[in-house]
């Protein structure tokens, strides 16, 4: 088939197309979303004893405010990355290691009771459920879109619902000692993120995806 | 392509001829083989046509345009490749085990047939059958398949095109 045989078939064959809706949008309808679904996982779970007491602590509330910053700016860098052309994967990337190291550096600075050398696998657990619909999500709404680079963005879209998971974690685990913070909260996260490439490149790859019809 | 989106067949129709054009001197440009360049601008002008729903019309249409054929180029030379590794290995080891007859299946038209069909994917392979085989038209396939015409049509084209090169890569080729 040659060249122009090919774009009067296409033409032909042409039908009306849903547009995707721009990044921002996508972003809010997905934080709102994922965020109703940590709500009933900490409901269900049961949120820490202390919770009144900690939503007085401004440095507690700072980290779950960057927990969710972090969480949107990941997600609108995911769903960015869906569309051919718009290139914010690099300064999303960046914001988001920043935003990273500054949780750390919060919770490292807090001082807390260190909690013991106990299991966190709990927390781990927990995490995973909180974070599984919200990735399952994410993944979804960019695989609708046009991600050029499946990696980069499968990453983006499961950090930022880790991300939410983590800020859920936090209204969970009564333990604030940065040890368990760091090795059971924050490694999963960071887990999360480099599963996310592989899961990009398993789920978001093109070759073999349908042409979009309406 | 605002007009694309909405379902405006001729104003698709010039727009993607004009792309082409874009297109042939980008491909151009960028690669070695002349005989690669229509099938760039063809799978560029596919994934167009498959991604044209996230274009975002209050956007300049070329960096979109572009980043769509940059990552097809960059793809399509990536897949030539490895389809060079995996033929030149297929063609040591096949010559390694049936190297003495000279008239063995390998140079045979129906060996050579069969070797093309198998590189086709399962779907490729049904329409390819529905259209040659059965002689269904496209919409007959359309609504037996659940597919749309779009999709029957670029299987059928992709399907094509892997058979005409497996076919008269491997003619040239001997």
């Amino acid at each position: 088939m040659g060249t122009e045989e090919l774009i009067r078939s296409l033409a032909s064959g042409l039908a009306p197309v849903r547009r995707l809706p721009a990044a921002g949008s996508r972003t809010l309808r997905w934080g709102t979303c994922a965020l109703a679904c940590v709500c009933i996982g900490v409901r269900a779970f049961g949120p820490r004893s202390d919770l009144s007491r900690k939503m007085q602590d401004p440095a507690y509330l700072r980290e779950l405010t960057l927990l969710l910053a972090m969480s949107l700016v990941s997600a609108w860098t995911a769903f960015s990355l869906g569309i051919p052309g718009e290139g914010r994967g690099r300064g999303g990337g960046a914001l988001a290691i920043a935003a990273s190291l500054a949780w750390t550096a919060l919770v490292v600075v807090h001082p807390a009771a260190a909690t013991g050398a106990a299991s966190g696998w709990p927390c781990v657990l927990r995490m995973a459920c909180l974070g599984l619909v919200p990735a399952a999500a994410a993944l979804s709404m960019v695989r609708r879109a046009a991600p050029l680079l499946p990696g980069w963005t499968g990453s983006f879209a499961v950090f930022s619902a880790a991300c939410l998971a983590l800020l859920g974690s936090r209204v969970l685990c009564g333990k604030d000692d940065p040890g368990h913070l760091l090795l059971w909260h924050f490694v999963p996260l960071v887990v999360s993120a480099f599963a996310g490439i592989h899961l990009g490149r398993l789920l978001l790859a093109r070759p073999d995806r349908p042409v979009a019809n309406g | 392509m605002r007009r694309a989106q909405d379902g405006d067949r001729r104003a698709y129709e010039s727009l993607l001829a004009e792309v082409a054009a874009l297109l042939r001197a980008f491909a151009r440009a960028r690669l070695r083989r002349a005989d690669w360049l229509e099938d760039v601008v063809q799978e560029t002008l596919l994934s167009i046509h498959r991604d044209r729903h996230t274009y975002d019309p209050a956007r300049p249409f070329l960096p979109w345009m572009y980043a769509i054929a940059r990552h097809r180029l960059a793809d399509f030379v990536e897949k030539q490749r490895r389809r060079r590794e995996i033929e030149d290995a297929a063609g040591r080891r096949s010559e390694e085990l049936v190297a003495p007859h000279p008239f063995a299946e390998r140079g045979t038209a129906s060996g050579l047939l069969r070797r093309a069909l198998a590189a086709l994917s399962i779907r490729q392979l049904e329409v390819i059958r529905m259209l040659k085989v059965e002689g269904l038209t496209v919409a007959e396939i359309s609504r037996e398949t659940g597919l749309s015409h779009s999709t029957v049509k670029v299987t059928a084209h992709r399907g094509y095109k892997t058979l005409r090169k497996l076919i008269l890569g491997t003619t040239h080729g001997d």
